[in-house]
């Protein structure tokens, strides 16, 4: 089981990246296996003290909790939030605890879940600072994202993917949006038929309502309640719960 | 010089009455100088800033904005302070509770970080010239994709037949397709025609990933529009090497020539 205690992470520095996503191309195995010895040869990493545990996680929400508990107490840390080695260390350290009990469907994927894409476009499709950037944004309140924040860390799901493309969207009130009408709220998980792109799917929340909208109304300036009461037939399906 | 209206066809704040740069790391300035903004008593001035990780909403007081201006935003929060992007909104609250935007700027890039701040011609207006006089063009006159092939050359049908003409237009067909559908995002429920286009470029290479991401910007600024067309070259590129079209090219060559 991956289970480990640190009292230090890392930072990769330029040779620990290139090594990262060498090692990122070749077959699942070999990457798994390959990112001990990357996260652990000093050659490859600046180490930074900071405790942190990492275990298995059941969600996205999860894996942001443990990571702002370790981060938002680490003034050092709290600096390189942008930093690509550091996100791109710490998604080698997590990867074989994302992989544990992972669904079937989990793979490795394109090199910007692992290395921090530093992107405009491309940042939030980071396995961890993704989450971590939602969850920081929406303290005190991060389970109003859960729509963004629910799914599992390693495959996020449809769901995900639609709302935290639109960054306008993740960072407002159109998460929480998503999260009443997609999330079961006993379960937390996207309820049944929220896949798809038909009528009150969440991609017709996004691309033909609320970016729509956006250039009539401030629907970020509203509440989840008020802009709920706005919304086309087509989501009332969505709205009981 | 291009209008300045959104696409409601309101018109927006023109550009050079308002700008926002970064004073160090950790502080913003936001100066705003208006030639005819109209307010009225229920109206509120909305400045709301974004970047990597962040995304904040700044209320200016009404009074405040008549006049010419400065305020200073403290980026303390801020994840990233490169590239953070600003747009005004003047909003005011219907009986409905509905808030409207009478008023709005476009997005204001920091003047002090040029790379965020180059501007350039809509890629989408170069594209989608009507005057533009071609042999071929691609229309999407009933949801889908149609190549049309001008008849003007006595030797039309011979050429479009031919292996030149088809090697050398087809990966860009698909390029432009893959480019239609992107940008345009047609609804698949109307034509089941789109769901086969849309099944046939993901197995060229787009993933559902890139797709939501691509598809879900509604105004696509010219950042996304370029990575639009990175990836439909990349699209039209594995379709070439899926269909050998170098390969068909050699070897008609090699036939000629033998």
């Amino acid at each position: 089981m991956s289970h480990l205690k640190l009292k230090s992470i890392g930072r990769f520095n330029s040779l620990g990246i290139s090594k990262f996503s060498a090692l990122l191309k070749l077959p699942m195995q070999e990457v798994l296996s390959g990112t001990d010895d990357l996260t652990r040869n000093p050659e490859f990493f600046e180490s930074i003290p900071c405790e942190m545990e990492i275990h298995p996680i059941e969600s996205r929400l999860e894996l942001a909790e443990i990571l702002h508990k370790s981060i938002s107490v680490n003034l050092k840390l709290k600096k390189l939030l942008s930093d690509q080695g550091m996100w791109s260390w710490l998604a080698a350290a997590w990867m074989p605890a994302l992989f544990e009990n992972s669904p079937k469907s989990a793979k490795i994927g394109e090199q910007a879940r692992w290395i921090l894409d530093v992107q405009k476009t491309r940042y939030y499709r980071h396995l961890l600072a993704g989450p971590y950037f939602i969850y920081h944004h929406h303290l005190p309140h991060p389970k109003n994202a859960l729509s963004i924040l629910g799914g599992s860390a390693i495959v996020p799901g449809e769901l995900v993917g639609q709302i935290a493309a639109s960054s306008d969207i993740a960072f407002s009130v159109g998460a929480e949006v998503a999260t009443i009408l997609y999330v079961d709220p006993k379960t937390g998980r996207p309820k049944k038929g929220s896949g798809g792109a038909g009528p009150g799917s969440p991609r017709r929340l996004t691309a033909a309502y609320l970016n729509q909208i956006d250039l009539t109304v401030d629907y970020r300036g509203m509440s989840a309640k008020e802009v709920l009461s706005i919304l086309p037939k087509e989501f009332d399906k969505f709205k009981i719960t | 010089m291009r209008a300045s209206i959104n696409q409601t066809g309101r018109k927006m704040i023109p550009a050079d009455e308002l700008s926002i740069q970064l004073i160090d790391e950790y502080n913003l300035k936001f100066k705003w100088n208006f030639s005819s903004l109209k307010l009225n008593k229920d109206s509120e001035a909305i400045l709301e800033l974004s970047a990597i990780g962040n995304s904040e909403r700044i209320c200016i007081p009404s009074e405040n904005i008549l006049e010419p201006g400065e305020m200073i935003i403290s980026l303390d929060k801020y994840i990233v302070t490169k590239g953070i992007t600003g747009r005004l909104k003047i909003v005011s609250v219907g009986t409905d509770g509905i808030r409207y935007i009478l008023n709005e700027s476009k997005t204001l890039r920091l003047e002090n970080d040029r790379l965020e701040g180059e501007q350039g011609k809509s890629l989408l207006d170069v594209y989608n010239d009507p005057q533009l006089r071609v042999p071929w063009q691609l229309a999407f006159d009933d949801g889908e994709p149609v190549l049309k092939v001008s008849d003007y050359h006595e030797n039309a049908p011979k050429i479009y037949t031919h292996t030149i003409f088809q090697t050398s237009i087809l990966p860009d067909v698909m390029r432009q397709i893959s480019f239609w559908l992107l940008t345009e995002d047609p609804d698949e429920s109307q034509n089941s025609k789109v769901s086969l286009w849309w099944k046939l470029i993901e197995e060229l290479g787009l993933s559902l990933e890139d797709r939501n991401y691509l598809t879900g910007k509604v105004t696509k600024d010219l950042e996304v529009l370029n990575e639009i067309m990175l990836k439909c070259q990349e699209i039209a590129d594995t379709f070439a090497v899926k269909h050998n079209i170098l390969q068909k090219l050699s070897n008609f060559i090699s036939e000629e020539e033998g």
